[in-house]
């Protein structure tokens, strides 16, 4: 441990750089996985909370509702309700829309029939939702954005007074009442989906189906493990992950092993002493790689910091914004990040390992 | 206790081959301080690689405490190096980045022998009158000191050869002195076989005996004894 510890203090400034580039690497991928993932798992969350247990959609909808608007007829919900296992039956209508350069979605919904999936919007201040040109704010959005009850805002065209702020965490960040939605977007008697309640958890599955048997042209899908569903229904996501995830080990790789090899290349008497000294490869070897290891674990732990910092950082700036680091990809980018140092630390301590002693001893 | 018979070594480069040692034959006794001197290029420094199982024999035999040197395998070599030789060069060849301490720890931690490892290096460092800067890093110590060092190291292992390559070739006279005078010490109450390799004709005098080497040869085979009358020897 001594060799390997002195070697990092004595080249201070080389170390310092393969710390900061291994850290860098895995803040990177801690945080666009974080984004990526806390922004899904966010939205998918918020969807579940709802209450309900399926959502019936148009067939071949996506599981991301802001992209549409009304497609399916209102009057569905009369047919779900007839469907034997159903309890409640709500149907909203979404919409997107940009308030104070930001991305909006706003749910069109009738209040009670909300809150008979699962107990409706919770308002932590001001008044419920009863009467058109009124709307209810999420408590996030209100802090983000500075709304308080009372205030009035312009929004699709038409100016709404806030007239409560609800406990975030449940549907949209935006309620406003479904027949004013409706109108406002010309799709009167039409809504988005339909979240429905179950009688018991037993019959959900069997619940859907039926639905699906009844009612011509929707698509049902269980809310149960929402957010998977909608992570795996988004092209590509895998994929880019993935390739995040290679780019830290890669990049991991890459800076140990040009780190380590120029030390290696400077450190050719002292590996030439240490085979005079009688060393073995795996002496010479073990040394190079717990040099490594070193570096690696204090850009993990860098890294680590960097992160806290960045999630602080994108908070203040970006309050809507979710970045989801969890115990799960924390241990993959500590791996990703040691699993390259120490591969990028084998070839250098192959090359040292069969360096000729006499000719390391008398490398100048 | 080292036995070499007609030790050959060549050099190639490219077409160019440099019979750097020719038939090189001689004994030294267990105990013994013997010196190796010759002009440069006359394979004085093939030879201790040789000795210490750095480098591979073209021909010949070379055997130390009955230890085959020259058929020996890598990792034998590296057991050899490791149990039963100890360098000490020219250049010193400390690890910069360590003190004192730790340069001589390093070694005991390649022989593995953790027990009483304190002990040995204050002992050694003792020995050689540096145990007030075990904390210091080579840079900052004189070059006699840092020789002091890289002899302290090679005895920490205890070992039962010593091979010194020029150990005298970067200091003053007087720091020359102090080495020759730790070497002899080392010889008297260790009985550890010591082979230096000099150009100072006058500090060979205090050996034991002179191994003279000409164009990779003994000059006289066997070496030349002296009579152990020098100043150094007495001290």
């Amino acid at each position: 441990m001594t060799l390997p510890v002195a070697n990092i203090l004595q080249k201070k400034i080389r170390s310092s750089i393969c710390v900061l580039a291994v850290s860098l690497g895995i803040t990177l991928l801690l945080v666009l996985v974080g984004l990526t993932k806390g922004s899904i798992n966010e939205v998918a969350e918020r969807i579940e909370n709802v209450g309900g247990d399926i959502i019936v959609q148009q067939a071949g909808a996506t599981n991301f509702f802001a992209l549409k608007s009304g497609v399916l007829p209102e009057k569905y919900r009369g047919l779900i309700e007839e469907v034997q296992g159903v309890e409640a039956v709500s149907p909203v209508v979404t919409w997107t829309t940009t308030f104070r350069d930001n991305f909006y979605v706003v749910y069109g919904i009738d209040p009670d029939q909300f809150s008979s999936i699962g107990g409706g919007l919770e308002i932590v201040e001001g008044a419920q939702l009863e009467n058109p040109g009124y709307l209810v704010v999420d408590s996030r959005m209100a802090a983000a954005v500075g709304l308080a009850v009372g205030d009035k805002i312009e929004l699709l065209g038409s100016t709404f007074e806030v007239a409560g702020i609800s406990k975030e965490g449940i549907g949209a960040r935006m309620f406003m009442l479904m027949s004013q939605l409706q109108e406002m977007l010309h799709q009167e008697g039409r809504v988005s989906l339909f979240f429905v309640k179950c009688e018991s958890p037993d019959v959900v599955k069997t619940t859907a189906l039926a639905i699906e048997a009844n009612v011509k042209g929707v698509h049902v899908q269980l809310l149960e493990n929402f957010a998977d569903q909608m992570a795996s229904s988004m092209s590509g996501l895998k994929e880019f992950i993935g390739a995040i995830t290679v780019t830290t080990l890669i990049v991991s790789l890459l800076v140990i092993l040009l780190a380590m090899y120029s030390t290696i290349i400077e450190k050719t008497r002292e590996i030439g002493i240490l085979k005079s000294l009688g060393a073995s490869k795996a002496f010479i070897m073990g040394n190079i790689v717990l040099e490594s290891v070193i570096l690696t674990v204090c850009g993990v732990i860098m890294a680590f910091v960097f992160t806290f910092v960045a999630v602080k950082i994108l908070g203040v700036r970006y309050p809507m914004l979710t970045v989801e680091v969890t115990p799960f990809w924390i241990v993959i980018g500590s791996a990703m990040g040691i699993v390259g140092g120490v591969l990028g630390a084998l070839y250098p301590a192959y090359v040292a390992v069969r360096q000729d002693p006499v000719a390391a001893l008398s490398y100048e | 206790m080292i036995v070499v018979k007609n030790l050959e070594k060549d050099y190639k480069t490219g077409r160019v081959v440099v019979h750097a040692l020719r038939g090189l034959e001689f004994e030294v006794d267990g105990g013994q301080f013997a010196s190796v001197v010759g002009p440069s290029g006359c394979g004085k420094s093939t030879l201790l690689y040789i000795l210490g199982g750095m480098l591979k024999a073209s021909k010949g035999k070379v055997t130390v405490g009955g230890f085959d040197v020259t058929s020996a395998g890598e990792a034998e070599l590296t057991t050899y190096r490791r149990e039963q030789i100890g360098f000490v060069f020219q250049k010193f060849n400390l690890i910069s980045s360590l003190n004192v301490y730790d340069n001589l720890k390093i070694a005991c931690d390649i022989l593995g022998r953790t027990n009483g490892t304190d002990d040995r290096i204050n002992s050694v460092l003792e020995i050689v009158g540096l145990e007030h800067k075990r904390k210091m890093k080579p840079l900052e110590l004189s070059q006699g000191e840092q020789q002091r060092v890289a002899i302290a190291r090679a005895l920490v292992k205890q070992p039962k050869v010593l091979l010194a390559d020029e150990p005298t070739g970067n200091l003053d006279s007087q720091n020359s002195e102090n080495i020759m005078r730790s070497f002899r010490q080392i010889s008297n109450t260790n009985g550890q076989t010591i082979v230096m390799i000099t150009h100072n004709r006058a500090l060979a005098a205090a050996t034991d005996r002179i191994i003279e080497m000409k164009d990779g040869r003994a000059v006289a085979p066997g070496g030349i004894e002296i009579a152990a009358a020098s100043i150094e020897r007495e001290a």
